[in-house]
């Protein structure tokens, strides 16, 4: 049995959730009975088609909203009982989130941005070191005074995985990280969380509906109906085919 | 094309004659795919001589004596080996196609085999582009990456829809077959 603030065996126990809501007079269940467990530094990908409880999952996770039914605990904190505060609390000192669109608020340059949402835990003087560090990791280190009107869509996303950084958090959630990013930088972005990951020891969940973005996980989770349809682990190919020169 | 191992697929939804295989392949593929019907007769005369069919001859009134071809055991292990999505799996679209027409059962399976397969190819591709930077290596590289990519997001599109497109089967096969008879 996990006790609150034990030490996390995994970073995400997820028994026998669901999630329903009343729309339109009618009963709508996002999440059915899903029971599912993310391992310290294991990197998961949640995917599935539009409206199959993708975003619904990570939302319980990150303590965004809660289940109709069943317990969520995530680095060894059962996020069911806890209040709102405590959530936010939890939230900003126990978790990263990337979002699709950042949200950087514009009047703010990218260091800014990547320390405002620390703020009210911590001073600034104690978070923009490593502010300053995180987005020369991210490969800003010469644009960090830059707002986010003259950052293009690809770094923005960065100055968003600094920000999610900040903190060192155990467990970075990522939904749809690549989704407004083109081909070539949505391999570069990749390529950075997966570094990202590795260098720092993180639990990596990602949801997409993506294949190509979820392969970079090692174990995929696929939605559908609200409903885990399958559960397994992906690797690499031994082999590549060779292109002979004609 | 495997053009055998196609061959060898349609025919496990029973016995069939050349043309009306040439004619289900194509039914299926559309104006992007063509068949030859020189390299399809010479494969079935090779498969006929290395033991993947028999045939039998049926005659007609007023046309010629069709051939009607039977799959052996061997042939039988050919054809759902391909449709298990072993092998090379280049020929995904043909493989896709054959498959919703002479089993449709095994589609979803083999499409959920297929993003298994590119995935793990895209994994090995980034792995090979982390290490690439000497010249034109990891363009190079990229150019598979992004091509594998959009495969990938393909065939993830072709699963989640698996159960639309197999539904499609019976009016496909009637327009086959009236081509076939218009032929004789």
């Amino acid at each position: 049995m996990l006790h609150l603030n034990a030490p996390a065996e995994s970073a995400v126990v997820l028994s026998a959730v669901t999630r329903a809501f009343e729309s339109g007079g009618e009963r709508v269940v996002a999440l059915e009975n899903v029971s599912l467990s993310v391992a310290l530094s294991e990197t998961v990908a949640v995917t599935g088609p539009s409206g199959s409880g993708k975003t619904s999952l990570l939302n319980i996770v990150a303590g965004l909203d809660r289940p109709t039914s069943g317990t969520v605990t995530v680095m060894g904190r059962d996020l069911t009982g806890l209040k709102e505060r405590e959530l936010t609390a939890f939230r900003a000192q126990s978790l990263g989130i990337v979002f699709q669109d950042p949200h950087l608020l514009p009047g703010l340059t990218a260091l800014e941005n990547v320390i405002a949402a620390r703020l009210p835990w911590a001073r600034r003087r104690v978070l923009e070191p490593e502010a300053r560090k995180l987005l020369k990791a991210v490969g800003l280190g010469s644009r960090m005074n830059h707002p986010p009107a003259r950052l293009s869509g690809g770094e923005r996303q960065r100055v968003g995985i600094a920000r999610a950084l900040l903190g060192q958090p155990r467990l970075l959630l990522a939904d749809e990280p690549t989704g407004n990013l083109d081909a070539g930088s949505t391999e570069e972005l990749l390529s950075l969380l997966d570094e990202l990951r590795s260098d720092l020891g993180l639990t990596l969940v990602v949801v997409t509906h993506d294949p190509a973005v979820a392969a970079i996980a090692q174990r995929v989770v696929r939605l559908s109906g609200g409903r885990v349809v399958e559960d397994r682990r992906q690797a690499a190919a031994d082999r590549i085919y060779v292109r002979e020169v004609e | 094309m495997a053009l055998q191992e196609a061959m060898a697929a349609l025919l496990l939804a029973g016995p069939s004659h050349g043309y009306q295989l040439m004619a289900t392949l194509e039914a299926e593929l559309g104006p992007l795919w063509e068949t030859r019907a020189s390299r399809v007769y010479l494969t079935l005369a090779r498969m006929e001589r290395e033991g993947l069919v028999t045939s039998t001859r049926v005659p007609q009134d007023n046309r010629p004596d069709r051939r009607l071809l039977h799959l052996t055991p061997k042939g039988r292990s050919v054809g759902e080996r391909w449709l298990d999505g072993q092998g090379s799996t280049e020929d995904a679209v043909i493989r896709l196609a054959v498959a919703r027409s002479a089993m449709p059962t095994k589609f979803g399976a083999l499409a959920a085999a297929l993003v298994s397969d590119r995935t793990a190819r895209l994994q090995r591709l980034r792995e090979l582009r982390r290490h690439a930077s000497e010249g034109f290596q990891p363009e190079a590289l990229e150019a598979e990456i992004f091509r594998a990519q959009a495969d990938l997001r393909w065939l993830g599109q072709v699963r989640d829809r698996q159960l639309g497109i197999v539904a499609r089967r019976r009016a496909t096969r009637r327009n086959a077959s009236a081509a076939s008879e218009r032929a004789g």
